[in-house]
């Protein structure tokens, strides 16, 4: 499958562990770390900006990563996510 | 000193602070193990209404809390101390995140101020951890544990479950706290599936010629099992399992055709391969149930419900994707959708083509046949505990279940010693419950020391030890792909397990006639107390139909195919 670049930005809270926790799980799920930029903590939260390889979709990975307890917020920057549950009953394979 | 009753204020240590908030969670009942940093927990511990478990391995006190959890559907507590004792929970950590098990698990720690020096039993659980928990922690003020033990708790019971890891420095355990701070309340609020994807599922099962639902753990999980029955009977769909779904549907339910995947029954596999919408509930094609996923389900297009958005379309699509709690989502597609009765017809078929044989020749125990009589004899209330291997399978394929809380198995990780402890949890949960532990010659060797548990607090777990003096499914795979190299699999040094049983005070017997067996199973389920019952088995025997590696579902092996 074709490796494709995604970029995301992740609001993370101040919790101990919190970007270990979100950076590893990037790796362990088949996303390349390429770049990633850390802003100042500002009103309890860390914004992360990272940039990954992987041949798998970034929706996925914002799916997990949302799942983390510390994830405040995902966003795609450089990938539309389909939304989840709003699959179209007709839509083919 | 504070002489004025009216603002005396509650003073409590750390240890005490978090056996308090234990108890406010409303645990009776934890595993575990002490040792030097945990010290101070556990002074506390014999003073605390909590009733302790002493195992006699930490791995076997973390899948003693996991069979405890997977029973009661609340979190199972272990304990260990630091280093040694908290990477021996590892396993029942990870056992336990695999097949979503609510389970909080408490780790001494050295203190903080050691922490980083390499100190005597210092070692970063919660950074060894962190892909195995759904939630960690480091505990670093004293006052912050009442909130920390209630968030481990709704993080581990709630949504989707998981393993909480509270790692517990031993300065916090022993620092004074003035008038600790009450839990938080937190609440709640499950997820609830979108009406419109409940249409656009409905919409598409009322357009399917052969819909087939494929259920997993997910069902029990999240105690929608009674929901789910009335959903399928109403629908008349047929239906398969993974290894977790077993017991959603009775056994001998018509529309139940069986487990799916590499040991499957081949009804479930044909009726997979030839669906043509395939309503996944609460399971995450692990691809033990899918065998090669490019074949599975080929013409099938896929319904996904789930609690956890992160498993739809993970490893196959979903065309309609219904996320949420799944109770109410059954229940809105409840009397709906129906199914045409030559699709329900070929699925019978298919069930009594691939109906289980137990014909086999010979007066030894033939262990597919001990295990439906076992069942039969246990009733449906019994628990049956697994371990990992050849008898994990048979009991899959063999015993009967109409719960599937009565089922633990060790799904996702495949743990061998995970039947042992497990059945402790077991029993713990409910004392009154006839619990049956089916183990093999391997796997019982992995948590063996847990008999001293059974004995020490006269826990009647019943102990089937299927014993073929190999690891019999190894060598299954060895000799059918690996031109019968049987590297390292041979057992036939293991030790007379029913003198080790008598050694740890335990009851036993050995058995190795097929003529023997019903009497052999009333002795070990009249016992009184802990009992083993050994079982000598061919060590020829295979588990059937199996699925080669890179093959499609309905290409299964089986015994007549090689010539058994």
């Amino acid at each position: 499958m074709n490796t494709v670049s995604h970029q995301l930005r992740i609001e993370l809270s101040t919790a101990e562990g919190a970007m270990l926790r979100a950076l590893g799980l990037m790796e362990r799920r088949g996303y390349l770390l390429q770049t990633c930029r850390l802003y100042a903590e500002m009103e309890g939260r860390k914004v992360l900006d990272i940039q990954v390889e992987s041949d798998r979709p970034a929706s996925l990975l914002k799916r997990q990563l949302e799942r983390l307890h510390d994830v405040l917020t995902v966003k795609v920057k450089s990938e539309a996510a389909p939304a989840v549950g709003k699959f179209n009953a007709r839509t083919s394979k | 000193m504070n002489s004025n009753p009216k603002t005396l204020v509650k003073v409590r240590s750390g240890s005490q602070l978090l056996l308090e908030s234990l108890e406010h969670q409303g645990v009776k009942e934890v595993f575990g193990y002490p040792g030097g940093a945990i010290m101070p927990f556990y002074d506390e511990l014999v003073r605390s209404g909590i009733k302790h478990y002493l195992c006699r391995h930490e791995q076997g006190a973390a899948l003693a809390a996991d069979g405890f959890g997977r029973t009661t559907r609340r979190a199972g507590v272990c304990i260990a101390t630091s280093g040694p004792g908290a990477t021996n929970l590892v396993t029942g950590i990870a056992n336990a995140y695999m097949d979503s098990v609510p389970m909080v698990v408490i780790t001494g720690q050295v203190a903080n101020a050691l922490q980083g020096t390499d100190a005597f039993q210092e070692v970063d659980i919660f950074g060894i951890t962190l892909p195995i928990v759904k939630h960690s922690y480091i505990v670093r003020r004293a006052e912050d544990i009442p909130r920390i033990v209630a968030e481990a708790f709704h993080l581990a019971e709630n949504g989707r479950p998981g393993p909480v890891l509270i790692d517990f420095p031993k300065d916090v355990s022993i620092a004074m706290v003035n008038d600790p701070p009450a839990p938080p309340k937190l609440e709640w609020i499950p997820p609830q599936a979108d009406k419109a994807s409940v249409a656009a599922a409905l919409e598409m099962l009322e357009d399917a010629r052969r819909p087939l639902i494929f259920c997993g753990g997910g069902i029990a999980i999240s105690d929608s099992v009674d929901a789910f029955r009335s959903f399928t009977r109403a629908s008349g769909i047929p239906m398969v399992t993974t290894l977790k779904g077993i017991g959603v549907m009775p056994s001998d339910d018509p529309v139940f055709l069986g487990m799916v995947g590499m040991h499957g029954r081949g009804s479930a596999n044909h009726a997979v391969q030839n669906c043509d919408v395939l309503m996944v509930v609460g399971a995450r094609f692990d691809d033990r149930a899918t065998g090669q996923l490019s074949k599975f389900a080929p013409a099938a297009r896929v319904i996904h419900l789930d609690i956890d958005p992160a498993e739809i379309s993970k490893l196959r699509k979903a065309d309609v994707s219904v996320v949420g709690e799944l109770e109410p989502t059954l229940k809105a597609m409840t009397g709906r959708v129906s199914v045409n009765r030559l699709w329900r017809e070929q699925c019978k078929t298919w069930k009594k083509e691939f109906d289980w044989r137990y014909d086999a020749p010979g007066d030894g125990v033939f262990a597919p046949l001990l295990l439906k009589q076992l069942s039969e004899l246990g009733g449906p209330d019994m628990v049956v505990t697994c371990d990992v291997g050849q008898h994990q399978m048979w009991v899959a394929q063999h015993c009967k279940f109409s719960n599937p809380l009565k089922h633990l198995s060790s799904g996702g990780l495949g743990t061998m010693g995970y039947g042992l402890p497990a059945a402790i949890g077991a029993k713990v949960a409910d004392p009154e419950s006839t619990v049956v532990c089916v183990s093999g010659d391997g796997s019982i060797m992995m948590n063996i020391q847990e008999l001293a548990t059974l004995n020490r607090y006269g826990l009647a777990v019943k102990i089937v030890l299927l014993d073929n003096s190999y690891l019999g499914l190894v060598r299954q795979w060895q000799e059918l792909f690996f031109d019968g190299n049987y590297s390292e699999t041979d057992l036939s040094d293991n030790p007379d397990f029913a003198r080790v049983a008598e050694a740890f005070g335990i009851e036993a017997r050995t058995l190795d006639r097929r003529d023997d067996v019903q009497d052999a199973l009333q002795w070990l389920l009249a016992t009184d107390g802990p009992a083993l019952l050994h079982v000598l088995i061919d060590s020829q025997e295979n588990v059937w139909p199996l699925v080669p590696p890179g093959k499609a579902n309905h290409e299964m092996m089986t015994a007549g195919e090689i010539g058994i």
